[in-house]
């Protein structure tokens, strides 16, 4: 008998089953993986557990009593508590205050300074460094992070909910988050994770359970398991193999940078000088530690941000002076790494999101009114073609803020890759995706390539880097530290460009 | 004519005509900074003055009672924040439609209650609240007659601000209510109930908004007339934005405010030959210009007029 058990757990919105018949059983000290898919029902399982969403159906029994959380704050008076994926902090308060809000001492008056002592304690008892007194809005996404754990900690949790923690760190924060799991796990705590990283699960969980279309698959021990036996029951399939079929790259470029640069009066160059070519029929990587100059540069290319000096060449024209509509009619696409901030309208439907970017063209539109039917047909191929599951019966007007990540996506992906478009630019393609929604923008961006199209792949995810890429360029504050080809690209030789170090025979 | 403003005498006066003017709208101001912080802009403020005005003059008119009167005024300035809160929290509506809509309608309300009470007459006189000097602090020279020399609704706002000013840096309810304002989901995750403070606050809200409206019936003229509140609603809330969203500073701003008509009435005493129309402009001149020198210094809650609806991503 666990300290959780969650007994055939079910859960509809507007007729779609998210949840359906689940069971969950969480041990004391035992760190529990919950495995699934995007849309599998993680999410919505553990919002149950923690009283935002009520069940339609089933039992939760916590610490061998029946209980039923309308809210949150039920949740953590009896002992649980969750770390969102999006955090739960007051940006403009200070670490101190969002650890304290909410909490009711009793007295009249807080007493912040037992408070600090109290959460100074907490921090260093599980290595969860961080200044009591600074702004959430000063912080890192690590460091934030850290406030949500102790913020939980300090509420005396028995059991800490964790919905895809490591998506916003970089492997080293990763490394030293799973420390403190570790400590917490040895104090007693029972911790649920919400992952869908293979190789996490393997490292830190002592089970998993694993849900798939809003129903439990299985439960596993993870030291009797593999990433396979887990991703098998995880899809329900097999995955392809690798990308090896691979027609040869093209001669010719089809994009060229001369010099370009971007600096801000005084302030460091955000671009320094790039001279780059991408080649018709090739992937070329960028790696880089994010927010060295990615984003600047794929901006720089798909005409968001004006260059300061230098020249772009697209097709053998200039396009230097182009806008951005400009160069999307020349065959510019541009995947945005920010899906919600400028890749969708998360409020307008799908269709009106496909024609985002012809809104105004033939035949979309004629004489200045919309052409229903045309814009129509046009989503209709994208869901089916790109599979894009939309919510029963509304299809193409479906709203995008109501779809997972994943199908999100997919919307963006039917929206840019269109017959004319000549190169892609990619940025973080994948990023927050499961491994199905994952595989499938892999598959559509290496079809574009053996198509003769070019893709400029932006990504940190150096596995996905080296999976794909013809050639792979890495940048660093602003530079283009060195290009490797295909067959020379070793993590090693990334690893030392990444960090600034380019290699020896190039140096002065 | 700089002689006769360069006295202690025109001073004197004229820090007291800026206490008395600054009062109605120091009330609405800490009103809205209070329903502000929780995130839910009220534009109505103007009508829920009106509504403390005419509820005052006519709880105080029939009963003889001026604190029944205050009693009725603040009942009626928080009937109208209700009426807000209602649509903005129950219904999520626009906040700022809902707000000018009961400017609007409480404009028409008051006017149609007034001409009722009255038949057409003008003539229902109330006895205002008297003076309370209070000893050695009211005669200090220039200011002790403008801040010690009144009536009790303004030794009254002296105090809720201090109250504000602690409740806000000292307690843990200070801290919830202003954590509304910025991020609700996060409120709601750290079990604060949302709702239930944003009514608490409409509440506040309408009391505090209602009293301001008070004061210029009970304290300042003993009558009510038609649209007597003419745009104070609409300074309280520049007040609250030039006074970055807390207790002092907006009363502050209301001071400036206040300082601004007081001064405009003086001049006109005086004789300035200028006509009366373009110094009655002065505190609205004033109000544009203290707003656009805040600009780019907003301390704006960040969900302020944005509904929450738990759960919507």
């Amino acid at each position: 008998m666990g300290i959780l058990e969650m007994k055939h757990i079910s859960k509809a919105f507007s007729g779609v089953y998210a949840n359906e018949d689940i069971d969950l059983s969480v041990n004391k000290g035992e760190i529990h993986a919950l495995l699934g898919e995007n849309g599998a029902g993680k999410t919505t399982l553990m919002n149950i557990l923690f009283g935002i969403y009520s069940a339609d159906g089933g039992e939760i029994v916590w610490k061998g009593r029946p209980v039923h959380f309308s809210s949150p704050k039920d949740a953590i008076a009896e002992g649980i508590g969750m770390v969102h994926q999006h955090f739960s902090l007051v940006n403009r308060m200070s670490v101190l205050d969002n650890v304290i809000l909410g909490l009711k001492s009793g007295k009249l008056f807080l007493d912040r300074k037992a408070a600090k002592q109290k959460l100074i304690d907490l921090a260093q008892k599980y290595g969860l460094d961080v200044d009591p007194d600074a702004r959430i809005n000063t912080l890192s996404v690590g460091q934030q992070q850290r406030v949500e754990i102790l913020k939980a900690l300090y509420r005396n949790v028995e059991l800490l909910i964790l919905d895809e923690p490591t998506g916003v760190l970089t492997p080293s924060e990763t490394e030293h988050f799973f420390d403190v799991l570790r400590t917490l796990k040895k104090e007693g705590y029972a911790v649920i994770i919400i992952t869908h990283r293979m190789s996490e699960i393997m490292s830190i969980s002592d089970r998993v359970t694993i849900l798939r279309d809003g129903k439990k698959v299985k439960d596993l021990v993870t030291a009797k398991t593999n990433p396979e036996e887990l991703s098998y029951f995880m899809i329900g399939r097999q995955l392809g193999g690798g990308y090896e079929d691979r027609k040869p790259a093209g001669k010719d470029n089809a994009l060229v940078l001369k010099d370009v640069t971007i600096k801000k009066s005084r302030k460091t160059p955000q671009l320094d000088h790039i001279d780059l070519e991408v080649r018709k029929g090739e992937i070329l990587g960028i790696a880089g530690v994010d927010g060295n100059g990615q984003k600047e540069l794929a901006e720089v290319i798909a005409g968001i941000r004006k260059p300061t000096s230098g020249t772009l060449e697209f097709m053998g024209g200039d396009i230097t002076s182009d806008k951005v509509k400009a160069r999307f009619k020349k065959g510019i696409s541009y995947i945005s790494d920010d899906r919600h901030a400028d890749g969708l309208v998360l409020d307008m439907s799908l269709a009106d999101n496909m024609i985002l970017r012809q809104y105004d063209e033939y035949p979309y539109s004629k004489a200045g009114f919309f052409n229903k039917r045309w814009i129509k047909d046009l989503s209709m191929d994208a869901i089916k073609d790109y599979r894009i599951k939309t919510s029963g019966k509304s299809t193409s007007d479906t709203i995008v803020k109501l779809m997972s990540g994943g199908n999100q996506q997919k919307i963006i992906l039917a929206r840019e890759i269109t017959d004319k478009a000549n190169l892609i630019i990619a940025n973080q393609p994948t990023r927050g995706l499961d491994i199905g929604a994952t595989e499938f923008v892999r598959k559509a961006l290496m079809e574009q390539r053996n198509l003769g199209k070019s893709v400029l792949l932006i990504s940190a995810d150096l596995e996905e880097i080296m999976q794909l890429s013809d050639r792979v360029a890495v940048m660093f504050s602003g530079k283009i530290m060195g290009i490797l080809e295909h067959d020379d690209i070793t993590l090693q030789k990334l690893g030392l460009l990444m960090g600034g170090i380019a290699k020896e025979e190039e140096q002065p | 004519m700089l002689e006769q403003i360069f006295t202690i005498t025109f001073f004197t006066a004229f820090f007291s005509a800026t206490v008395r003017m600054a009062v109605p709208l120091a009330y609405a101001a800490l009103g809205e900074v209070f329903l502000e912080r929780a995130g839910i802009l009220n534009i109505g403020m103007e009508g829920v003055m009106l509504g403390g005005a005419f509820f005052s003059f006519a709880g105080a008119f029939y009963s003889n009672n001026l604190f029944i009167g205050l009693i009725c005024g603040m009942l009626g300035g928080c009937v109208v924040s209700l009426i807000h809160g209602f649509l903005c929290i129950k219904l999520s509506q626009n906040q700022s439609v809902s707000g000018i809509a009961l400017n609007i309608f409480m404009l028409g309300v008051t006017s149609f209650g007034y001409r009722l009470m009255s038949e057409g007459q003008s003539y229902q006189q109330i006895e205002p609240f008297a003076t309370i000097k209070i000893p050695l602090l009211g005669d200090i020279p220039l200011i002790g007659d403008a801040l010690f020399n009144q009536d009790i609704l303004t030794y009254c706002v002296y105090v809720l601000i201090v109250i504000a000013i602690v409740f806000y840096k000292k307690t843990a309810a200070g801290l919830a209510f202003s954590s509304i304002g910025e991020h609700p989901a996060s409120a709601d995750a750290a079990g604060i109930s949302v709702y239930k403070y944003q009514w608490i606050a409409i509440i506040v809200n309408g009391i505090l908004g209602g009293i301001g409206g008070a004061v210029l019936v009970l304290v300042q003229t003993g009558k009510f007339s038609e649209n007597m509140v003419s745009g104070r609603g609409y300074i309280a809330l520049a007040a609250v934005i030039l006074g970055r969203y807390t207790p002092l500073g907006s009363f502050g701003a209301a001071l400036v405010f206040g300082g601004a008509n007081a001064l405009q009435i003086r001049l006109q005493a005086l004789g300035v030959p200028l006509p009366t129309q373009a110094l009655a402009m002065l505190p609205y001149i004033v109000t544009l210009i203290a707003l656009l020198g805040s600009i780019g210094r907003s301390n704006e809650p960040e969900s302020l007029s944005k509904p929450y609806v738990r759960g919507s991503r």
